[in-house]
């Protein structure tokens, strides 16, 4: 568990001399920064990413951004100031004292000759505290990553204003599921198990090569062609993941030409137009996706082993008189090998001797063992062929699916053809317009979809390559461990092997099982929190179910059962609650307890969905860090006295006379904090008026 | 705010009882060496070690375990 002790500030921005302490008690874990607008809340908030993440935790990656304080740097050039931010915090884990440490990030803001103003890159200092005093931790950087991991950076600072990078309006579907993945997969330890099993399949590498040197000459054989197609594998996988990331960036390009171009055409005034552009266009596209699909469920089917059988009927057929032969003599099925294998586990004979490591009568049965292999894998591959020969065949089983698939193309291709005529219908009546711009950004879409189409193309024949090269693999491996068997010598490598094979299927069971199962639980607890927040108003709301799909999108969905565009159809409030959901969940499963600062968590909702939404976020976060604007404060004041352990104001000195009641001791435009909680004002920080009395008391139920 | 390995292991745990007892404590074995592997992980993310040669040593010594009942802790 993490959790924030203090943050100041030195010269960022306007917070010439800030610094604010963090609830660190347990029954109250809540910490409110109170702030009006424009007092310093983005500051705080931008203060504590730059701290943790760097420039890339800035706007724009911090580029062009000026970090210092405009009353300190001088626009003379050469003028220099010193900006650093501090964040004291401690870890701890089960059974662990905790740590405490001290991170400090600093750097020197310059004035250049063009008035503009450039920053050095940052130094980071952490320091832990140790029974001696603070000692500084060698390479910082690493720990930091580890500890606050960039991709979790938008799960653990949470900006409401922007409400909420994971469903906000402004980036592409593939933004944001990526941004979903990327925090589900990092809090959930996927990327540490997929890391493994890559090192893992490496080590199994290593182990094959093995088999190369160690084996007699056929196993040697076995083993370069395993290694060689595990080469080739890699190739292949490489040129599929490499096309796969095209298809996907040109998916997102087209996606991107295609809302401008849609933007273009509402700007003209051709609403209609553009909703039956987009409209064709999606009933052709999913008209292409289900004859995809078509073809990947009839290639399923002509793989099968049974598509086979009218082609090799006659061979089929003497085989099978000959498998009833060797049953009627009594040759196959054979149970010795599996007895064998028994005793020795047990380490006693069927007689009574014992069969201890070491033992003669163990080192007999091992010799006999070995002798027996190759005749029983004989004898248990005649074993399965002959059950599987008397396996009726019936011609409906594969007729019957294929012709559905049939009638499932044909009424694809008529999809696609209906949509491709309105398609078409749509693009002339929009060349009729004689606008230039939507003419280039139709012919950008137009170049995009071409080589979309050949690229998904080579992608489709990549992806079937590695198919067919996995499949020679496999074979391949089970060859050479069959050769395998037969060489005593060679036990050792086996049992490397084997004992790779199965670190593999866990580590590889363990990762399908949180891909699924988790990402399934955290979808069902964000529908639970976000219920909890809606509370009684739910039942009112537009939104009756929300989840997390297995293309991590957030979903919502409305009475109808009718998936909502949250761009379009949500307010501000939903989203807020939604992205909280999501957060709050997220870390629920996955057992991560850390801060969670959140700025303006609670604007736009109504007083009852408000005060659901702080008591979730008290009850859920291991420390909620909350800014909140006076308005927002108005109507949970109860809730704030029973659960802030810390409270503070941020007052911006400019803002006298005509927001605050008293003079400021400076008159420089500055950020000052005082300790004064929701129901206090002190001589700097008495208002002549708040946000609370500006602000129309929303009516219940705004939230959905 | 890093990853809890709670959730990682107690996956690992659902997992291990799939595979066969290829001799006694075999699958307790596997946990443990799987647990070793994850650990080495989170080290190799902050600080760059031998990660293969590590995993290799202790799979050998598993495939040891398996082979000669030899202890491969």
């Amino acid at each position: 568990m993490i959790r924030f002790r203090s943050l100041e500030l030195t010269n960022f921005h306007l917070a010439q001399s800030v610094k604010i302490p963090f609830s660190l008690d347990r029954h109250r874990p809540l910490t409110v920064i109170r702030a009006e607008p424009g007092t310093g809340k983005t500051t705080v908030f931008r203060a504590f990413r730059w701290v943790l993440y760097g420039d890339p935790g800035l706007p724009n990656d911090g580029r062009d951004y000026a970090l210092g304080s405009l009353g300190r740097l001088n626009e003379v050039d050469g003028d220099e100031l010193e900006v650093a931010v501090m964040l004291e915090f401690e870890t701890d884990e089960e059974g662990v004292e905790p740590s405490v440490y001290r991170l400090r990030r600093s750097t020197v803001e310059r004035c250049l000759p063009d008035g503009k103003r450039s920053h050095r890159s940052p130094s980071v200092i952490l320091m832990r505290r140790g029974p001696g005093g603070w000692m500084p931790v060698d390479y910082p950087e690493p720990k930091m990553l580890q500890l606050f991991p960039p991709e979790l950076r938008d799960v653990f600072f949470t900006d409401g204003d922007e409400a909420m990078r994971f469903i906000a309006k402004d980036v592409s579907t593939d933004t944001k599921r990526k941004r979903v993945q990327g925090a589900i997969r990092n809090l959930m330890g996927l990327n540490i198990l997929d890391a493994a099993l890559g090192h893992l399949n490496d080590v199994g590498s290593v182990f094959n090569r093995e088999v190369r040197s160690k084996g007699g000459q056929s196993v040697k054989d076995a083993g370069a062609q395993v290694e060689r197609l595990e080469h080739e594998l890699g190739d292949v996988t490489v040129k599929e993941s490499t096309l796969a990331g095209q298809v996907a960036d040109l998916e997102e390009r087209r996606s991107s030409a295609r809302e401008r171009r849609d933007a273009a055409l509402q700007r003209g005034n051709r609403t209609e137009l553009q909703r039956e552009l987009s409209d064709a266009e999606a009933s052709l596209k999913a008209g292409q996706d289900e004859e995809a699909a078509v073809a990947r469920e009839k290639a399923d089917i002509l793989r099968s082993r049974d598509i086979a059988v009218p082609f090799i009927a006659d061979h089929l057929e003497h085989a099978r008189r000959r498998l009833h032969s060797l049953k009627e003599e009594g040759a196959i099925p054979s149970d010795y090998l599996p007895l064998l294998r028994e005793r020795l586990q047990i380490g006693q004979c069927v007689c009574g001797a014992s069969l201890a490591t070491g033992t003669t009568g163990r080192d007999q049965v091992e010799k006999l063992l070995d002798q027996q292999v190759l005749q029983t894998g004989f004898k248990e591959r005649l074993t399965r062929l002959y059950y599987s020969s008397d396996a009726p065949l019936d011609p409906q089983a594969l007729t019957g699916p294929l012709r559905r698939l049939e009638q499932r193309l044909e009424r694809a291709r008529q999809q696609q053809t209906t949509s491709g005529m309105r398609v078409r219908a749509a693009e002339a009546r929009m060349a009729q317009l004689g606008d230039s711009d939507l003419e280039q950004l139709q012919g950008q879409l137009d170049q995009y979809d071409k080589t979309l189409s050949t690229v998904s193309h080579q992608h489709g024949i990549a992806v079937e390559q590695a198919r067919q090269k996995r499949q020679e693999l496999d074979e391949a491996k089970r060859m050479r461990d069959k050769l395998l068997e037969h060489e005593a010598e060679a036990r050792l490598v086996r049992a490397k092997l084997t004992v790779a094979q199965d670190l593999l299927q866990v580590l590889s069971g363990a990762e399908t099982w949180i891909r699924n199962e988790k990402l399934a639980e955290v979808s069902r607890e964000m529908d639970r929190l976000f219920r909890e927040m809606i509370g009684q108003d739910f039942d009112e709301a537009l939104i009756t179910k929300t989840e997390i799909t297995p293309d991590f999108d957030v979903a919502v969905y409305s009475r109808s059962g009718a998936k909502l565009d949250p761009d379009l159809q949500l307010n501000g409030a939903s989203r807020r609650a939604i992205t909280l959901a999501f957060i709050l969940a997220l870390a629920k499963v996955s057992r991560v307890k850390s801060p969670n600062v959140i700025d303006t968590p609670l604007g736009m909702m109504g007083i009852q969905v408000k005060q659901a939404a702080l008591r979730t976020l008290v009850a859920e976060s291991a420390q909620p860090i909350l800014f909140l604007t006076f308005a927002e404060i108005r109507d949970i004041e109860a809730a704030l006295d029973r659960y802030a352990g810390e409270e503070v104001t941020l007052t911006l000195t400019s803002h006298y006379p005509t927001y605050l009641a008293n003079k400021p001791p400076t008159e420089e435009p500055e950020i000052l904090v005082c300790t004064c909680g929701h129901a206090t004002s002190c001589q700097l920080c008495e208002r002549v008026f708040t946000s609370a009395d500006l602000a129309l008391t929303l009516p219940e139920g705004t939230a959905a | 705010m890093a990853t809890d390995m709670g959730l990682v292991l107690e996956a690992l745990k659902r997992e291990i009882n799939d595979l066969p007892e290829r001799r006694p404590g075999y699958r307790r074995e596997v946990l443990a060496t799987l647990a070793d592997i994850v650990a080495f992980e989170r080290e190799h993310a902050e600080v760059k070690i031998s990660i293969v040669r590590r995993i290799t040593d202790k799979t050998e010594a598993l495939a040891r375990f398996v082979g000669t009942g030899q202890d491969p802790q």
